[in-house]
Order: structure tokens, then C-alpha cells, then sequence
């Protein structure tokens, strides 16, 4: 009997349990596209951090005290505040723009993107536990370099073999002049084979030619800087934001389409994104707290902080947001997280409103003109044909050796686009599909001689050269 | 004697040949050496360039910080492309001097959301060179929008990623209700003050440039709808023209061109 009652209240409870954690799993799916489509453009989807609308994560305890009143702030934050709720009245300041009214809400609905935050905030996920996003590792692709110690060796071995045969051949002769009575030449000591006239003028003529090529190389290298990879003041990875997050060049180097200039972008370009993104996927607030500090951004409430701010206030605002950024680890281990924020508040002062100095990498001499308007929105040539793959660079390297031999050699064997299309076999140096033709070579008369020497199939395209891409003043007046 | 000049010839080889082997090549935080450098660098300023160099003397760095910076325009002059926004001046719309410029802010960008007048000043007046705008858009698109709003507007880009992303504010969607039907104020005011977590693009794009991703941003849209974009507005042709503008005689998009 007792177990029969026993196995029926374990029923009951299996019953409810599974049914309840069922129901959770659907109220947590709805409430997640729910928040996606009506909050998320306000509301920061990782639940812990303030955005234009503060951090949700514990909304639900916050509001325990007025029980029903989070309804009515969610249809109408306003009509709340009006009707004289205390917490609503504190909350209807908490930014200048106020929330909008999502009247349509049931209770249910909301119950439901209430649960959805609870479980993101809580385990930044749905179903815990997290599957963290793996990024893609293809380094394990990569080849090996391969090391010149195995060349040394076989050099080495070469060299004892050529001695050794040497002595075995002296011996021999020797040993033969013996048997035949003739007179024994001396043992030669490996000195006298070494200072033998011959292998003398031999050693000389090799350092001679050595040297040379070095010196030639090296002076004709004077005043370029291939392979120049600077220290950045800010840790910047173009890896990993050109490669990984995909953000076109011309996004933040927003003069190559339209000047002389790419541009070093200034600090307001970083904040575009970072005014979101608070903490980097590298370096954590390290670097990014230089760009703030730069820029004068107030992370805390996304606004720019007033240019007439003391130094200890900008201080003061940054070790806020600091601390705000690792909450969760400052409970845990409170001295290592007060150290790391006072060594990143240290590493920014004076840099207050000042630009940030970035290295300049490519450099002309000055008596060269060269225009990025005219390669990247005319001829349409890829970033990565002159600066390399800058989107696998953690720090930037200079790839071309920006020599006159350089520039010369692509203008004699880069097509301009005469004609839409390009020669099948031609490595295009154009980015884009639309390899449409350029007006200015299709309506322009003085072209016609080329126009028609296509169309009889005399030539296939023309190239930079043909069109005065070589003339001297071009690039040097 | 004989042999102490010898060394000394020795000696002589010995500290050239460290002297030019210290003109190194270029790498790490080295730039290489340089011969003859005064006639590399210019002693004019230069754009995104330190060009504060040791013929620069007639003053030490502070002196040549405080001049190489970036300076405002002289005042009244407009740059070619600049014309002053009907909204420029926050003082016109002021109402109460107590009204601080936050608050006046704030009016003022929901007066131009909602104002009707505001409308696309760029006009194309035939197919051909609304094809030639919307590629303009389309390129100017994928630079400064595609990573959040997405490739085709829907806001879903690469960063935001279906809440997945980097990026945890949503973008917004043009592809939903609200924008459909949305005047064009509510597009310019974005890209000109931001919007939410989106931060002004003004120093991103110039202001014909702006109204051309509004073009295309408008031509997304219309596919959704099922519907053609076309915003092309016929012209008076003045009579001068010997060949007037129609829509029938610039159909031939994409044909080779005749040389005018």
C-alpha cells in the first residue's frame, strides 16, 4: 500500500517536473524571439550591461516590491510614471529617451521574455551549458618553416668527406711514389692546403662577389621600408577585424575612395562598434580603454564626456565602467581585478583627449605623388594587391617594397578597363565582379585608335602604360 | 713600416665594413636607413604624416604640434558638397531658453525624422543613370552598413549574427514594417546623429553620399515589396540640347556607348 502511494507521488512529481521544465524550454524560446524582434535594439543581449536601455538581467527582483507594476511598464513606461509609481518615477530618468510603449504585450509574452533574460543573464545562454563559439583555428594548416639547420649539416658533412678523401688520395700517391722509388713529397698539413695560392684567390674572389651583392642590396633597400612592422601604441589586429568580423577597409580608411589619402581613421571610427562591444575578444579593456580615453567616450551611457572634464573625473568615469565590465569576476577575486583595474587606468593617464599616435607604416619620399582616389575608386585596384593580406596580420607589415621598379612593372602589366569584361587569363587586380567598362576610355575620341584595334582583334586590352601610365610627370612633378 | 701600414689597411676595411653593415634593412620597429633623407621627407605639412624632422628649426616639437594639427575652415566658407542642412542651426528650433542642448538635441532630430519635406535630393532622370546610383549605393553599402544591417538589409550582418555576434545591439531592420513605409528623414538622421546604439557616420559619408545609400537602401526595400524601384522624374529639357533626354532613348543599359 505505503508503496503504491510512494510510487504514485513520485509519478506526480516526475509528471510535473518534466511537464515544468518543458514548459520552461518553450517559454524561453518564445521570450528569446519575442526580445530579438521588440527589445534587443535597446537592450544589450548579453543582459549584464547597460546599452540605450539598462541591463535586464534581475529586472524581475528589482520591480518585486510593486507586484504587476512590470506589466505596465513594459505597455507604458510613462502612464507607470504618471500614475505615481516610486520606482517608475526613478526609472523613467534613467536615460533621456524613454522606452517604447509595446502595448500589444500579454502577460504571458512578458513572462516569457522575462525567463528568456533570467536564463541569458544568468548562464549566457539558453540551455546551459554554453557551447562557447569556436573560432576557426587554421593554423593547423600552416607549414612548418622549413630550417636551414639540415643544409649546415649535409654542408658540413660535405666538407669532412671533400677532407677526408683528400688525405686518402694524398696517402695513396704517396704510398705509390714509395713502392715505385721515387722521391715521397712531404705530408702536406691542412694549412699548407689552405694557404695554397689557388684556394686563396679563389676565397677572395667569392667574399669579393658576396660582399658585393650584399652592399648593392642593401644600398639599393636605402630609404625603403619593406618589412617594416612597428609597435602600435594601441594593440590593434587588423586580423581581427578585417579577417575575422569582416569590416570592408574602406569602412574605417574612409578617404581611399575620395582623396590622396586612406587615412589613419580618427577615434570616432573605433566607437562606432565599441560604443557596443566593451570588452575585446583579445586583450579584454586594455586597449579598448585607450581608445576611450582618447576619444572622450562615456561607455557607461554611450555620450561623449564634456571637453572641459577634469583629468581625475575622466579617471573617475573610466574606473566606473571598469569595474562594471568585470563585475562578475571582481565578486570572485576581488584584489587581482582591483590591481588589473588600476594598472589600465594608470596606462591612460595624460593620454586624455589627446589623438592617438598610430605609426605611420607606407611612406613615400616626397618627391613622388601618389593618389588612392585615383587606384581604388577609378582603377578599381584591390586593397591587397599593393598592402598584402593585411586581414591575417595581427600587427601590419609593410608587403611591397614601394620602389619605382615596383610602381612601373604593375603599370605596364595592369589592363585599365577599356572594355567591359577583362582577358580570360589576366590576373585581375580589380575588386568587384562588374567589371564594367570606365566612360572616360569608351566616350573619350582620343581612344578611338585602341577602340578599333579591338574590335579587328589587333590587341586584346590596354594596359596603364599605354595610356601614359609611364610618363614622368605622372608621378613626379 | 711596411707592416704597420697594413693593419692600419686592415683596420681601415674593418670599420667601413661595420659602418655599412649597420645600414641595415628594414623590420620590427626599424624603418630602415635612408641616404640622402632631406629629399624624402617634406618639410611641408602632410596629411596623417609626423613630419616634425631635424631641418624643422625654427621651433622645437610643441611649436610644430601646435601648427601641423588639423585647423577649422575659415569662418563663412563652405566646402563644395557641404551645403548647410536645413537643420544645422539647433538655435532656430529653440523654443524657451531653459531648453538645455541635449534636450534641443533631441527635438530637433525628431523634427527631421518626422518631417515630410525632407526628400532624396538626388534625382535620377533615366534608368541608366539610376543604374550607375544604385551601383554607387550598392558599393557604398557593403563599405559602411553591410556588416551590421546585413547584405540585404534585414539587419541581420555579420557582427550582430542572429544575437551570435560580437554585436549585441540589433541593428535595425529595413526590411520590417516600420522603415517600409518610414519617410526619408528617419534615414538621413541616422547616419547624421545615430540612432540607439548606432553612432553618427557623418565623417563616413559625405552628404551626396548619404542620399545615394538612401537610394539603395529604398531599392532593397522595393524588392521586398515586389515591387520596381524607380524614382526616376522626367526633366524639362531646355531646347538647346539637340538630343533631348527620354526614358525610350536611354534604355540601352549596359550597350557600348557612342562617343559623344
Amino acid at each position: 500500500m505505503i508503496y503504491k502511494k510512494l510510487f504514485n507521488f513520485c509519478a506526480i512529481i516526475l509528471i510535473i517536473a518534466s511537464t515544468s521544465s518543458w514548459v520552461l524550454a518553450t517559454d524561453v524560446q518564445n521570450g528569446k524571439s519575442l526580445f530579438m524582434d521588440k527589445c534587443a535594439s535597446c537592450h544589450n543581449n548579453s543582459m549584464v550591461s547597460d546599452m540605450t536601455g539598462p541591463a535586464l538581467y534581475g529586472a524581475q527582483d528589482r520591480w518585486k516590491k510593486y507586484p504587476g507594476a512590470i506589466y505596465e511598464w513594459i505597455r507604458n513606461s510613462k502612464a507607470l510614471a504618471a500614475s505615481g509609481n516610486p520606482r517608475a518615477k526613478v526609472m523613467i530618468d534613467w536615460d533621456d529617451s524613454e522606452m517604447t510603449a509595446f502595448e500589444n504585450l500579454e502577460d504571458a509574452q512578458i513572462d516569457d521574455i522575462l525567463a528568456y533574460i533570467q536564463v541569458k543573464g544568468e548562464f549566457g545562454c539558453i540551455s546551459p551549458p554554453c557551447e562557447t563559439v569556436a573560432t576557426e583555428n587554421t593554423n593547423t594548416a600552416e607549414a612548418e618553416p622549413t630550417s636551414p639547420v639540415l643544409g649546415y649539416v649535409l654542408f658540413v658533412l660535405l666538407l669532412l668527406s671533400v677532407a677526408f678523401l683528400g688525405r686518402y688520395i694524398n696517402s695513396l700517391t704517396r704510398l705509390s711514389q714509395q713502392n715505385a722509388g721515387q722521391v715521397v713529397s712531404p705530408e702536406k698539413s691542412i694549412f699548407g692546403v689552405l694557404l695554397n695560392p689557388s684556394v686563396v684567390k679563389l676565397l677572395i674572389f667569392s667574399l669579393v662577389i658576396f660582399g658585393g651583392y650584399t652592399t648593392v642590396n642593401n644600398a639599393i633597400g636605402f630609404g625603403r621600408q619593406q618589412g617594416y612592422e612597428p609597435t602600435q601604441p594601441i594593440n590593434f589586429s587588423h586580423k581581427i577585424h578585417a579577417g575575422d568580423n569582416g569590416i570592408d577597409c574602406q569602412y574605417c580608411h574612409d578617404g581611399a575612395r575620395k582623396s590622396k589619402h586612406s587615412v589613419i581613421p580618427a577615434s570616432n571610427t573605433c566607437i562606432n562598434c565599441h560604443a557596443n562591444i566593451q570588452n575585446g575578444s583579445k586583450d579584454g579593456t586594455k586597449e579598448l580603454i585607450k581608445v576611450y580615453a582618447a576619444s572622450g567616450f562615456n561607455p557607461l551611457n554611450n555620450t561623449y564626456l564634456p571637453e572641459d572634464m577634469s583629468d581625475e573625473d575622466r579617471a573617475a568615469t573610466y574606473r566606473k565602467w571598469l569595474k562594471s565590465v568585470w563585475k562578475k569576476e571582481w565578486i570572485e577575486n576581488e584584489k587581482s581585478i582591483n590591481r588589473l583595474i588600476d594598472e589600465q587606468i594608470a596606462s591612460v593617464a595624460g593620454t586624455y583627449n589627446k589623438p592617438i599616435e598610430w605609426v605611420r607604416i607606407h611612406n613615400l619620399p616626397d618627391h613622388v605623388y601618389f593618389n588612392h582616389a585615383q587606384h581604388v575608386t577609378v582603377g578599381k585596384v584591390k586593397c591587397e594587391t599593393c598592402h598584402g593580406e593585411v586581414a591575417e596580420m595581427d600587427v601590419l607589415k609593410q608587403h611591397a617594397p614601394l620602389s619605382m621598379g615596383w610602381c612601373v612593372n604593375c603599370h605596364r602589366q595592369t589592363e585599365v578597363q577599356f572594355k567591359d569584361g577583362l582577358v580570360e587569363g589576366k590576373n585581375s587586380p580589380y575588386a568587384g565582379d562588374a567589371n564594367t567598362a570606365n566612360k572616360y576610355y569608351t566616350d573619350y575620341n582620343y581612344y578611338e585608335k585602341y577602340h578599333n584595334e579591338i574590335k579587328e582583334g589587333k590587341r586584346k586590352g590596354v594596359t596603364v602604360e599605354e595610356i601614359g601610365g609611364l610618363e614622368c610627370q605622372k608621378c613626379h612633378y | 713600416m711596411k707592416n704597420l701600414s697594413s693593419l692600419y689597411y686592415l683596420l681601415f676595411i674593418i670599420t667601413a665594413s661595420i659602418i655599412v653593415s649597420s645600414c641595415g634593412l628594414p623590420n620590427g620597429n626599424f624603418p630602415g636607413s635612408e641616404y640622402m633623407p632631406d629629399m624624402a621627407h617634406s618639410i611641408a605639412y602632410e596629411a596623417t604624416v609626423n613630419s616634425y624632422y631635424y631641418q624643422n628649426t625654427w621651433g622645437g616639437e610643441d611649436a610644430y604640434r601646435l601648427m601641423a594639427k588639423s585647423r577649422k575652415p575659415v569662418k563663412g566658407t563652405i566646402a563644395r558638397g557641404f551645403l548647410p542642412f536645413k537643420y544645422q542651426n539647433l538655435e532656430d528650433f529653440r523654443t524657451s531658453a531653459d531648453e538645455t542642448h541635449v534636450v534641443l538635441q533631441e527635438k530637433v532630430r525628431t523634427l527631421i525624422m518626422e518631417d515630410p519635406t525632407i526628400v532624396n535630393p538626388i534625382k535620377p532622370t533615366s534608368a541608366d543613370e539610376l543604374g550607375s546610383l544604385l551601383q554607387k549605393g550598392a558599393d557604398l553599402y557593403s563599405v559602411a552598413c553591410q556588416v551590421c544591417h546585413g547584405e540585404e538589409g534585414d539587419g541581420n550582418g555579420v557582427l550582430y549574427n542572429d544575437g551570435n555576434g560580437k554585436y549585441t545591439a540589433k541593428p535595425a531592420n529595413f526590411l520590417s514594417e516600420d522603415f517600409l513605409d518610414a519617410p526619408d528623414g528617419q534615414f538621413i538622421n541616422a547616419i547624421m546623429h545615430g540612432k540607439g546604439m548606432m553612432q553618427s557616420h557623418s565623417d563616413k559619408l559625405t552628404p551626396d553620399e548619404r542620399w545615394t545609400v538612401i537610394h539603395y537602401i529604398r531599392s532593397l526595400q522595393a524588392v521586398k515589396k515586389g515591387a520596381e524601384y524607380n524614382p526616376v522624374v522626367e526633366v524639362n529639357v531646355s531646347p538647346s540640347l539637340s538630343e533631348p533626354i527620354t526614358l525610350e532613348s536611354s534604355k540601352g543599359n549596359g550597350e557600348t556607348h557612342d562617343a559623344h
